[in-house]
């Protein structure tokens, strides 16, 4: 048996070698792993939420100090605020924290598309408490510089302001007339999705309208660890080995006790999170959530898991990735307004790439379904675009 | 009578004795001959010929699927690794030719000197269109007018380049046509290369609208319909120009002038712009 084994794989490799395509098709069915279900005390653990209190925020110390120079400058030169940040990396958490430097400040989120003025308009005359019909943003833009009132806005995710189509700017564009025209009455901290600020600065130059811009920094990785540990107090943690390991490490688990067995594992563990959530600390969170192979009364079980590598994809997958990058998250029915794409044809990418869990469904306040790039192909992807797409995007 | 007797006697034995020297000197000769011949065709030497051939073609195809999977595996430095491609190719080429000539002649410099120069006005007769392309196919790498992967236009020609052999270099034109152009004929004539080396490559679109349009309209549907575009590479800039006809009929002319992410797409880039451009021209009422 051994011996055909070896002698098929000495001639899949030949083929292979001189690039001869074999005549069967080949079956890849790969058996599903059964996941243990965890407990949903333990899960809970890990949910993911914005944090808002300053004293819970860790490791932001510098972009908080940042924040408050901005205040500081807009009083001075009315420059608006532009924060940076990738989805996870704790932008939402670092703005709501943030509002001890303004307490009066008002969170304007925008979770879903804001496609047409008359709901701009609501939005901001909502949050800005105004009881008054704007029929556009000038009457808004009249009224706001006429009043006595000074308001601090953090608008978040500006993205949700455009959509990839001829005249889908329009309405990001006039708004940013209006932040400009208002902003010696408002103090605008504005957010942004990084691989959105890329393409809306090389398309339209979306940078130049702010002179303040904050890049969120990565969480060290001691930072992390702390977090992840916390986040399992009150159990007592085994590591177990992981299934790719190399020579040198089997031999030194061998060879060590069983308590420095742990140290190692351990070791490996956080540095396979660190690697792989690069300073997001959502991210980190998910990555120990998913090892989290069994939990057993107050002791849970944590095997480092294997991100999956994705070489398969299609261009036209690949076209969808990006227009969700850069939207943040886009509905079917926008999906084909970016993508000039037929209903039929974006609903099959769609399913595929949900059954690849590459993307992931989210439906909002008014139960409209959209879909988001999973958190924990984030980086996976960015980097498959950068080399396919021959996006310059860091 | 005695004397013709042992005349006939002398010449007699002194052709047999003739005829047996030249049968020892034909045997000789036979032998040494064949002790030459199993001497230059060994079986070594015969083994060596198929092994280095084999060797030498079992490689070829290595690189082949060394530099495919490199390609698949690093898109983004695709014209970089390709560029490679043909100058390993022949010096592997030249290297099996050089193992064959020693083994099997191990050749003193000066029978060296004598086969070139002897080659040299054999080929120059003979074999001058081959060795015209083996040379253009060499100028080629070495000058890099164009490399794997470039899109250029040669003798009316355009399409990507596919393959530069020593003999004649490959092109695959937009209607995937294969076209084998030899390498004597492309350095005696101009080629223009559209990405030079660089993955992606500008496109000139050319849109005809009515001579009465509003300028800044059309500038601003066609401007977002090439930042709109998958293929667009948004990295580089994008320029609209104007231009008025009076020929036949008074026709605006747009041109578009942007980088396509891939020069592999540059038609589907040409058309989606067009495709989108011409809807936002209805939809605003300047195309009926």
């Amino acid at each position: 048996m051994i011996f055909l084994d070896k002698l098929e794989n000495g001639i899949s490799f030949l083929y292979k070698l001189f690039d001869i395509d074999k005549k069967n098709e080949v079956s890849v069915i790969a058996e599903a792993e059964e996941k243990v279900q965890l407990p949903e005390e333990y899960l809970e653990r890990f949910t993911l939420y914005p944090l808002q209190n300053k004293d819970f925020l860790k490791n932001r110390e510098s972009e908080l100090k940042s924040l408050e120079l901005a205040f500081e400058n807009w009083k001075i030169t009315n420059a608006p605020l532009l924060v940076v940040n990738d989805p996870g990396e704790g932008g939402t958490s670092l703005l709501h924290a943030s509002t001890y430097i303004y307490p009066t400040a008002k969170i304007l989120e925008t979770n879903h598309a804001v496609d047409s003025y008359k709901k701009l308009l609501v939005l901001l005359t909502t949050v800005l408490r105004i009881d008054i019909e704007f029929k556009s943003l000038k009457d808004l833009e009249k009224y706001i510089n006429t009043s006595e009132d000074n308001h601090i806005i953090i608008l978040e995710n500006i993205e949700r302001l455009f959509i990839r189509r001829i005249r889908g700017f329009d309405l990001l564009e006039d708004f940013l007339l209006f932040l400009h025209a208002t902003k010696s009455k408002i103090y605008w901290i504005i957010s942004i999705n990084k691989y959105s600020f890329y393409y809306l600065n090389r398309v339209k130059y979306f940078s130049s309208h702010f002179s303040s811009i904050i890049h969120l920094k990565p969480i060290l990785e001691e930072q992390l660890k702390a977090e992840i540990v916390n986040r399992n107090d009150g159990y007592q943690t085994v590591f177990l080995k992981p299934n790719n390991l190399s020579k040198k490490l089997e031999k030194q688990l061998k060879k060590a006790t069983k308590e420095e067995r742990q140290v190692i594992l351990e070791n490996i563990f956080f540095k396979k999170l660190a690697n792989f959530s690069k300073g997001n600390i959502s991210k980190a969170i998910l990555y120990a959530r998913n090892s989290a192979y069994n939990v057993k009364e107050k002791t849970v079980f944590i095997k480092p898991i294997k991100i999956r590598v994705f070489d398969d994809l299609s261009l036209n997958d690949l076209f969808i990735l990006e227009a969700i990058f850069q939207h943040r998250s886009l509905s079917i029915k926008e999906l084909n307004i970016v993508l000039r794409n037929s209903d039929r044809q974006s609903r099959l990418s769609i399913e595929k790439l949900l059954e690849k869990q590459l993307i992931r469904l989210t439906s909002n306040l008014n139960k409209r379904i959209e879909y988001r790039i999973n958190l924990m192909y984030l980086d996976s992807l960015k980097e498959l675009l950068r080399e396919r797409l021959n996006r310059n995007f860091r | 009578m005695k004397t013709a007797f042992t005349i006939l006697l002398y010449t007699f034995s002194l052709f047999s004795f003739a005829q047996e020297k030249t049968v020892s000197a034909v045997k000789n000769n036979v032998g040494n001959t064949i002790s030459t011949a199993t001497e230059v065709i060994s079986i070594t030497k015969v083994l060596t010929i198929l092994v280095v051939i084999i060797l030498t073609w079992g490689l070829m195809k290595l690189l082949d699927w060394f530099f495919k999977n490199l390609v698949k595996n690093f898109n983004r430095h695709r014209l970089k690794i390709l560029r490679l491609q043909p100058i390993v190719k022949i010096l592997v080429w030249t290297l099996a030719v050089y193992t064959l000539i020693i083994t099997l002649f191990n050749p003193s410099a000066e029978a060296i000197y004598a086969l070139m120069g002897s080659s040299a006005l054999a080929l120059g007769f003979a074999l001058q269109d081959i060795v015209k392309n083996i040379f253009g196919g060499l100028l080629i790498i070495l000058d890099r007018p164009f490399q794997i992967g470039d899109r250029i236009n040669i003798k009316g020609n355009y399409g990507e380049v596919v393959n530069i052999g020593l003999r004649n270099t490959i092109v695959n034109t937009l209607d995937d046509n294969t076209v084998t152009i030899p390498n004597s004929a492309i350095i005696s004539d101009s080629i223009s290369n559209a990405n030079s080396g660089a993955l992606d490559c500008m496109v000139v679109i050319n849109l005809w609208l009515p001579i009465n349009v509003d300028v800044t309209e059309i500038r601003k549907i066609v401007e977002e319909a090439a930042i709109t575009s998958r293929y667009l590479n948004i990295d580089r800039p994008i320029t609209i120009l104007f231009f008025d006809h009076f020929d036949d009929h008074a026709a605006t002319k747009v041109v578009v002038k942007a980088y396509v992410l891939d020069a592999r797409y540059e038609k589907l880039f040409e058309g989606d712009v067009t495709e989108s451009s011409k809807k936002a021209f209805i939809e605003a009422g300047i195309y009926n």
